[in-house]
């Protein structure tokens, strides 16, 4: 899959961030929504700031937190999935 | 003329208006109080929400059977009263929805909650109106405790800590309450609109300090047999600041929404934050205040 991802330009703008601990929370503030994510997703954001492939994070990921292909990706695809239903990630 | 100074919410105040609220000595002016022509609509394209117009630095709002009024620049809030015995509730209107959009346009940090003091520890009480904020401060009062603010709340950051200022020396509760705790009825104001609360401004009940804030409990009546409180996780806290804090809708339409979301998730993190629920029937004021101070004292969950 070499479909590019990436969060989408405008909305990185509006999206507010804020640390809190481990967590990072995070505020659409044109939506009027927030999250929380934790420090894995908090780490897939920022990955997120340039355009990247699944196939990428899924490496760094592994490297990173040592955890096996085919649960990474899995999980991947679902964190991605609903950063995409919210507006906050395009593509993937 | 501003015959009047006041502090209130940490602000000097002069005001053509008496107020319910600490006198100060004339000098420094953060906000005044003026009576005055309050214009139909703003200049400018503002957005209209529920009974307000608002621009990032003007607000205009009506109070029922009060007036109107004008909020601007985080300085200035201009009153234009109705005809008739309105006083009581253009003072409502000035220290609650008026100052809340003078913190809102000086980009400082309004809560919606009463803030108390008890045993050295500075609690600020959320929840939803009727949850039984203004119930559980009268408790904390009757158990040797005092009130920082009855209903909106200013939070600033000092030092590495948070600080919450002293609003006004008043108080409304209702008449159960008041029974219950054996507050005395006999010539006390009631609120207008016959809600069934009544004024309670006994000066000893009231801090006039900012003080630390040590946590915040957000009160949650339900079907609950019993009084119960835990703990709440970043998420979890974070729900709670966001929900309460004061016109949540209308901090898009002011220029600081990122200062104050880092404020509020900052506070979120450092802060201890509960949910206490309590059950919907009985008087269990003092079940309350014996779950959170408890938990306080770290003996708790």
């Amino acid at each position: 899959m070499a479909e590019l991802i990436s969060t989408t330009t405008l909305k990185r703008g509006s999206i507010l961030t804020a640390q809190m601990g481990e967590e990072l929370g995070m505020m659409d503030v044109e939506a009027g929504r927030y999250y929380l994510l934790d420090d894995i997703g908090a780490r897939i954001w920022e990955l997120l700031e340039f355009p990247t492939t699944m196939k990428d994070l899924v490496t760094t990921l592994m490297a990173q937190y040592e955890v096996p292909e085919e649960q990474c990706r899995k999980d991947l695809e679902a964190f991605i999935g609903a950063m995409v239903e919210k507006g906050l990630v395009v593509g993937g | 003329m501003m015959s009047y100074c006041y502090r209130i919410f940490g602000y000097a105040v002069a005001s053509e208006i008496p107020l319910p609220c600490f006198e100060t000595a004339a000098g420094e002016e953060d906000v005044r109080i003026v009576l005055g022509d309050v214009p139909l609509s703003l200049d400018a394209e503002s957005p209209i929400t529920h009974a307000f117009q608002m621009t990032h630095e003007a607000c205009i709002f009506e109070g029922e059977d009060a007036g109107r009024f004008l909020v601007r620049q985080g300085r200035e809030i201009v009153v234009s009263p109705q005809p008739g015995d309105v006083y009581d509730d253009l003072v409502l209107f000035i220290l609650g929805a008026g100052f809340g959009f003078i913190m809102l346009q000086r980009g400082e940090f309004g809560i919606h909650g009463s803030m108390v003091s008890i045993d050295g520890k500075g609690i600020l009480l959320v929840g939803d109106s009727g949850a039984g904020k203004s119930s559980l401060a009268a408790g904390v009062v009757a158990a040797g405790g005092k009130v920082v603010s009855d209903d909106l709340s200013r939070l600033r950051p000092a030092e590495g800590r948070f600080l919450v200022e002293p609003g006004f020396p008043s108080q409304r509760i209702w008449r159960h309450t008041a029974e219950a705790l054996d507050i005395s009825l006999e010539s006390r104001r009631e609120v207008t609109q016959g809600f069934g609360k009544y004024y309670i401004d006994d000066r000893h009940r009231f801090m006039d300090e900012a003080i630390s804030l040590d946590a915040v409990v957000e009160i949650r009546p339900g079907p609950w047999e019993d009084v119960t409180i835990q703990r709440l996780d970043h998420g979890g806290a974070l729900d709670v600041m966001l929900r309460n804090t004061y016109h949540y809708e209308s901090i898009r339409f002011h220029d600081h929404a990122r200062a104050h979301f880092g404020f509020t998730a900052q506070v979120a993190s450092r802060v201890p934050v509960y949910g206490l629920k309590r059950p919907l029937q009985g008087f269990t004021v003092e079940q309350q205040l014996e779950q959170v101070m408890t938990m306080l004292a770290g003996k708790g969950e």
